[in-house]
């Protein structure tokens, strides 16, 4: 019996254009079992098995998520899930559950979060209930949010996109993200809505920590760590896997005036040149299983009814086979806000029929889908082929055969001490120094007795807006009591405060009192000159730069400053004179062009998660050594804006901007050597070449160099950029010591979009630029790319 | 590093005649004049240039000798009466200077006030810009012997100019849809209405096609906005074309590009070029018009804000704070009356500031008039005084600081969801301005409550004056498509009128009539079409209050 068996499958397996109910009926004669309940089968046989026993409406109720709809599916009074009520509400099942560390639906309105043994058991019940008590037991799927750490009670928190991007180690984000999916999946969700691989070109857009940045070659490197690191490299999800999902196509980081979600006026060269290849890499070398549209317009079509860039692009020229779920909703949002559909129905038809799979996170739109299909007025096929992508990463996450979760092991491994180690190493490695000048840094221990620590983030661990409580975090104030315990006479004096709560999901955003401000420098100016040394921390909290995700929930800014009366203070520190270390605390580089200009020492430390504290010491007293580089260029002043570093001419902006794209200093020197080229002469049907540079750390200490290599065209057809950034590597070199990088290029280096929009790569001569940031000491090799 | 000097032009080697030969399948003779021409100018950058054309400047000092308004503040008065016979002078002057060609007016439409000079435009709105270029070009082109009396060459396609090198500032950032709808919207408008004799391609690029290399753009002028006239390319342009944007390598490439781009005619290059394709002018008029540059200064004072302070009177003395240098530099030196002032603003349109907006938030009354001419001071005293009732309107929104830029009216309803710590208010909106008297508008009458598809929808609007004083009213039209294939702006101006000197008491009846053209949008493929559905109508005296009336647009 097993022998025939095996045979059969075997037969089913090698011959896919065997009508499917023959399959099936072979199977049976046999076995009971259903082929899409036969784990052996292959995805794509299972798949079609299912849906040829679904009826239409429990095909659409596979499209939709429970968020508010919690409630119909949890014990009145409580936050248990309930089998009776689920099976009134959802006769044909449904297939996604919106953040089940949420306590959504939960009356009255609970913000607060299961912990990590009620989610597990949240989850578990739902999916024996979904896989025992449906009619075709297909298993529920759950999403998460992960941006920078499995986004629920207990879970590590990493340091923010913007900041880890800024290592410029794709090894180490990688590795953040397996432990991000390990610590999410040991909980019971499967797709996480991460990352996002927008290129941000408005510092005043609150959302730019979420981002890797403004450059689109770090933003797809960056993309694919993170997604590798998330889904893994295998066509199946493993046990500590999840899927990643790409967010948001696009546009979103250059929203018209600064404002979260609006318009993205960019014609469609820019968009293939600069905003898709962080996609489209992502589709071409990793297991991507989802993509997000974004919320925003582009030229006067919202993404989410936008089928030339879903239904073209990503599935089309790009051959993405995965789902598009849609964000937050956005598919209401076209008629709610664009308003270029009259009604939800309209609203679930046009982005049904732009590509979009299943609706988040309630699904409220993709309910009137039962009735619009026995209408006629959308496409079966559609509908069809919208199940079939969701039910697929069911089966690629292996629901069928083990769709639970276990506490026991979700305790073991949820931040634990590989993690934890893990969380240090990446906010040490993501930590950047601005100015460093007479090498006042790195400190020595007991060199200052007095060690005045002031400022509105130094007694706080500050984790980032999309963040909840790790239960472990570390403060600067903190770290240095651990680490100078008895070697240094620590004393804290707040300085000023930034905002009047810390409360992140506060919708309204309080200044602290300017009055009681001025009488804290008072104070903070008191112990500075008590002391020998003043740590000064500057910047932003969650409240005053994030997501603006409603009118009544703001996040984005017309000054770039820093806020309150930070500079006030910093002025009164200053002008005692005493040597003043100030760090940044932020989610986005402050326009802070006074603090900038006086100190003598900066560090960006941006959100640097849960051990941030101590990575901070650690540079402090240089048991680490800076090496990170800013993935951002620094405006000067909100005039500035939009300003990158790969502008086309005749814009030089990073000329005049505070700090260029790609800048951070050491503790060490380094000398590079100009770039050598494996091949002068490339022919421009395989242009690829080698590209060599020699570092040498001519300093005392050891230290990290970012290796940055930036191609420009001299003459194009079309107008080109000024520089991109087409390779980078970090190295970690002992004094004295001298290694070659070696970077390789291929024609994803080299192409445009030419006047007929044609992808090529031309002939021509292409300067090859090799430095350790974007704007000085660049050093060019010129390469000649010949025709055919 | 690429140099990015002007020094490529002199390094640049002569062209022989060899590059210049027409290929054999026969180019024919105008051809290869208009490539020797294009060499010529190329190799001639910094010569004198040919006198048969007025250039961008020779036309603002001729504006000035004048005494008219920079286009600016004519646009401030919303008067296409008044503008008409105000570049009618303008030509006769430039044709009584032997000109037969002025690069005049520009119809950029300026979303953005870091971008360009605001001064020589119309301001924001592609429909007022579009009418007002309209009545310029058919003052210029006033006929004269039975012929315009110098050919109107319009500028730039498309959008602003470059701004100076070093700036921070580059590459206009937009998007095939916006581009039509918003940027050559003024050109199609004038094109079909006025036909003047030139289109001045623009210096910058659109997504990476540098203009005067973008045939597809040429072709679509000629075809869409039906334009008969030449197409004018400029040496600056050609120039960027290797020194800037380095999609030509030299002169010869250049030369090449620009005749695949479909050019006529170079501005400052032999004016048969020009001619040729629009025939000769008919020169200076026999009799010069009137010089309406008194009228304009008046009409284009607004008066932004009043307590009742204006108009000023010698019972009510009140210190009165004059800035003709609005620049945040020249505010920071300035000292405000420590009590109750009056605020007059004149001078350039200066960039919005912090500064700026603090100094109009403390005055009790704000008067401005941006570059008035000669009578400008006069314009503006007469206006305090109460001689005369302001009656000018914005014809661009006014930012409350540089961190809201860029600042319109005609958003997208996605834009603008807000600012912590700020406002995305403006400090002034578009069509903003103010009176002495006050003026009713009533909400828009319908001619029928719906309309098909092909139809103009007809509206009429009352305007009363139930003031004391007599005085002028703009009245604005507004449309909005409540849903539409593709996003539409929340409003977009579709009609207005100047009633002049109504009387207390008295009321006009005002008929609008918004063309099916002006009722039609870009949709998903990229077709011009009307769609059925539900329009809004709203009338007001600014783009912010305003009333409105719902028509339905039906299936034909």
């Amino acid at each position: 019996m097993k022998t025939s068996r095996r045979r059969l499958l075997q037969a089913a397996a090698a011959l896919p254009a065997l009508p499917l109910l023959k399959a099936r009926a072979a199977v049976e004669a046999v076995e009971p079992t259903p082929p899409y309940k036969i784990a052996a089968l292959p995805i794509e046989l299972r798949v079609p098995d299912l849906m040829a026993r679904m009826t239409l409406d429990e095909k659409i109720a596979q499209l939709w998520a429970l968020w508010d709809a919690k409630a119909e599916i949890m014990v009145d009074g409580g936050m248990d899930f309930s089998p009776e009520k689920a099976a009134r509400a959802y006769p044909n099942g449904f297939g996604q559950i919106t953040r089940p560390s949420d306590k959504r639906g939960v009356k009255p309105l609970d913000k607060t979060s299961r912990q990590g043994a009620e989610t597990i058991a949240f989850v578990n019940a739902i999916q024996r209930w979904a896989t025992g008590q449906t009619r075709l037991g297909i298993p529920v799927l759950f999403h998460e949010e992960a941006l920078h750490g499995y986004m629920a009670p207990g879970a590590t928190s990493f340091p923010v996109p913007i900041a880890l991007a800024g290592s410029f180690d794709t090894a180490l984000v990688r590795d953040v993200n397996r432990v991000i999916a390990r610590e999410m999946r040991a909980h019971g969700s499967q797709l996480a809505l991460s990352p996002v691989v927008d290129v941000a070109r408005d510092p005043r857009w609150g959302r730019i920590e979420e981002t890797f940045g403004e450059c689109p070659h770090v933003c797809a490197e960056m993309g694919v760590a993170a997604v590798s690191g998330l889904t893994g490299d295998a066509g199946t999800l493993q046990p500590e896997n999840v899927f990643a999902t790409l967010k948001h196509m696009t546009g979103h980081g250059q929203p018209q005036s600064g404002t979260n979600i609006g318009p993205a006026m960019i014609g469609e060269r820019e968009l293939r040149e600069s905003f898709f290849p962080p996609f489209r890499e992502v589709v071409r070398r990793t297991k991507i299983a989802a993509v997000m549209p974004s919320y925003n317009e582009i030229d006067g079509l919202p993404s989410h009814a936008n089928r030339w860039l879903i239904h073209d692009v990503l599935r089309g020229e790009w051959k993405f086979p995965g789902a598009v779920v849609s964000d937050y909703n956005a598919v209401e949002e076209l008629q709610k806000l664009h308003h270029v559909v009259p009604d939800y129905a309209g609203a679930a038809q046009r982005a049904l029929h732009a590509g979009v799979d299943c609706e988040l996170p309630d699904g409220t739109a993709y309910r009137e889908l039962p009735r619009l299909a026995r209408a006629g007025l959308v496409s079966v096929a559609d509908i069809d082929a919208a199940c079939a992508r969701m039910l697929t990463l069911k089966f690629r996450a292996g629901l069928f055969e083990n769709p639970y979760a276990s506490a026991t092991e979700a305790a073991r491994i949820t931040n634990n001490d590989e993690a934890r180690a893990l969380a240090l190493k990446a906010a040490q490695r993501s930590i950047c120094l601005l100015k460093n000048e007479g090498s006042l840094l790195p400190l020595k221990v007991g060199a200052h007795a007095r060690i005045a620590v002031i400022g509105p983030s130094s007694d706080i661990a500050r984790l980032g807006g999309y963040s909840s409580d790790p239960g472990h975090k570390i403060s600067l104030m903190e770290a240095l009591q651990a680490r100078l315990q008895g070697q240094a006479q620590l004393s804290f004096s707040q300085g000023v405060f930034i905002t009047q709560s810390e409360d992140r999901s506060a919708d309204e955003v309080l200044l602290a009192d300017p009055a009681k401000n001025r009488a804290l420098i008072q104070e903070a100016v008191a112990l500075a000159r008590q002391s020998d040394l003043v740590l000064l921390t500057l910047g932003d909290t969650e409240q005053t730069s994030r997501e603006g995700y409603a009118v009544k929930h703001l996040g984005d800014r017309t000054s770039l400053d820093l806020v309150g009366e930070q500079n006030e203070l910093f002025d009164a520190l200053h002008a005692l004179g005493k040597p003043m270390v100030v760090l940044a605390i932020n989610g986005r580089p402050p326009s802070y062009v006074n603090v900038a200009a006086k100190c003598r020492a900066l560090l960006e430390c941006w959100y640097p998660g849960q051990e941030g504290g101590t990575a901070m010491v650690d540079a402090l007293f240089g048991d680490i050594n800076p090496g990170a580089k800013l993935v951002v260029t620094v405006a000067r002043d909100v005039a500035q804006v939009p300003v990158f570093y790969n502008a086309k001419p005749p814009r030089r902006p990073d000329r005049y901007a505070l700090f260029p794209f790609g800048f951070g200093l050491s503790y060490t020197r380094f000398e590079l050597s100009a770039p050598r080229l494996s091949s002068a002469r490339v022919p421009n049907a395989k242009p690829e070449l080698t590209v060599e540079v020699d570092v040498r750390n001519v300093g005392e200490r050891a230290g990290d160099e970012v290796v940055q290599l930036y191609v420009h065209q001299r003459q194009a057809s079309v107008a080109r950029p000024l520089k991109q950034l087409r390779g980078f590597a970090r190295i970690s070199l002992a004094p004295g010591e001298q290694q070659t990088v070696r970077l390789a290029l291929d024609a994803r280096a080299f192409a445009l979009w030419n006047a007929q929009m044609q992808e090529v790569v031309e002939p021509g001569l292409y300067e090859l630029m090799t430095g350790n940031n974007s704007l000085r000491g660049l050093q060019t090799a010129v390469l000649e790319i010949v025709g055919a | 590093m690429q140099p990015h000097t002007r020094s490529g032009l002199t390094q640049a080697r002569p062209i022989g005649d060899k590059t210049l030969k027409p290929k054999s399948r026969g180019a024919g003779r105008s051809r290869l004049a208009f490539a020797a021409l294009l060499a010529a100018t190329l190799a001639n950058a910094h010569a004198d240039r040919i006198s048969y054309w007025a250039d961008e400047s020779q036309v603002a000092q001729a504006q000035a000798r004048l005494g008219l308004p920079r286009p600016l503040a004519l646009a401030a008065s919303w008067d296409r009466e008044l503008v008409q016979q105000s570049y009618s002078l303008l030509g006769a002057e430039l044709a009584r200077a032997h000109k037969q060609a002025a690069l005049t007016p520009e119809l950029d439409v300026l979303r953005d006030l870091r971008r360009g000079d605001a001064s020589a435009g119309f301001g924001e709105d592609p429909f007022l810009t579009g009418e007002l270029g309209v009545a310029a070009v058919q003052g210029l082109q006033t006929p004269a012997k039975g012929k315009p009396q110098i050919w109107s060459v319009v500028g730039h396609v498309a959008g602003p100019q470059l701004p100076p090198a070093g700036s921070d500032l580059g590459p206009i950032p937009v998007s095939p849809r916006e581009l039509r709808e918003v940027f050559l919207a003024p050109f199609e408008r004038v094109a079909k209405q006025a036909q003047p004799g030139g289109l001045l391609m623009s210096d910058n690029e659109i997504d990476g096609i540098p203009s005067h290399g973008n045939a597809a753009l040429i072709g679509r002028i000629r075809q869409e906005g039906q334009f008969k006239g030449a197409v004018v390319g400029s040496t600056e342009g050609l120039q960027a074309l290797i020194e800037t944007y380095h999609v030509a390598a030299s002169p010869e490439e250049a030369v090449r590009l620009a005749r695949r781009t479909g050019f006529d005619a170079m501005a400052f290059g032999p004016i048969s070029m020009l001619t040729d394709k629009t025939g000769k002018p008919g020169g200076p008029p026999a009799q010069a018009p009137a010089n309406p540059s008194e009228r304009a200064a008046r009409e284009a004072v607004v008066l932004l804000k009043n307590d009742g302070a204006l108009p000023l009177s010698k019972s009510r003395p009140m210190p009165v704070l004059r800035v003709a240098d609005a620049s945040p530099a020249a505010l920071s030196r300035l000292k405000p009356p420590a009590g109750r002032y009056v605020l007059v603003l004149s001078g350039r349109l200066p960039l919005p500031s912090e500064a700026l907006t603090a100094l109009v938030e403390q005055a009790c009354a704000v008067l401005a008039g941006f570059e008035l001419g000669t009578h400008g001071e006069k314009a503006l005293d007469e206006a305090l005084h109460g001689r005369v009732n302001p009656g000018g309107k914005l014809p661009l929104s006014l930012a409350r600081n540089e961190g809201q830029l860029p600042m319109f009216y005609n958003v997208k309803p996605s834009a603008w969801r807000g600012y912590l710590f700020d406002t995305t208010e403006p400090l002034f909106p578009f069509g903003w301005g103010l009176s002495y008297t006050r003026f009713e508008i009533g909400a828009p009458v319908p001619a029928s409550a719906s309309i098909r598809i092909g139809e103009a929808a007809r509206v009429s609007v009352s305007v009363r004056n139930s003031g004391a004083r007599a005085g002028d009213e703009v009245v604005q039209l507004y449309l909005h498509h409540k849903t539409a294939s593709t996003t539409e702006p929340v409003k977009q101006l579709v009609g207005f009128a100047r009633v002049s000197k109504l009387q207390p008491g008295e009321s006009r009846q005002l008929e609008f009539s918004v063309s099916a053209e002006q009722l039609s949008l870009w949709n998903e493929q990229m077709q011009r079409v009307q769609e059925a559905g539900e329009i809004e109508l709203m009338a007001g005296s600014n783009s912010v209050e305003l009333q409105a009336v719902t028509l339905k647009v039906q299936e034909q």
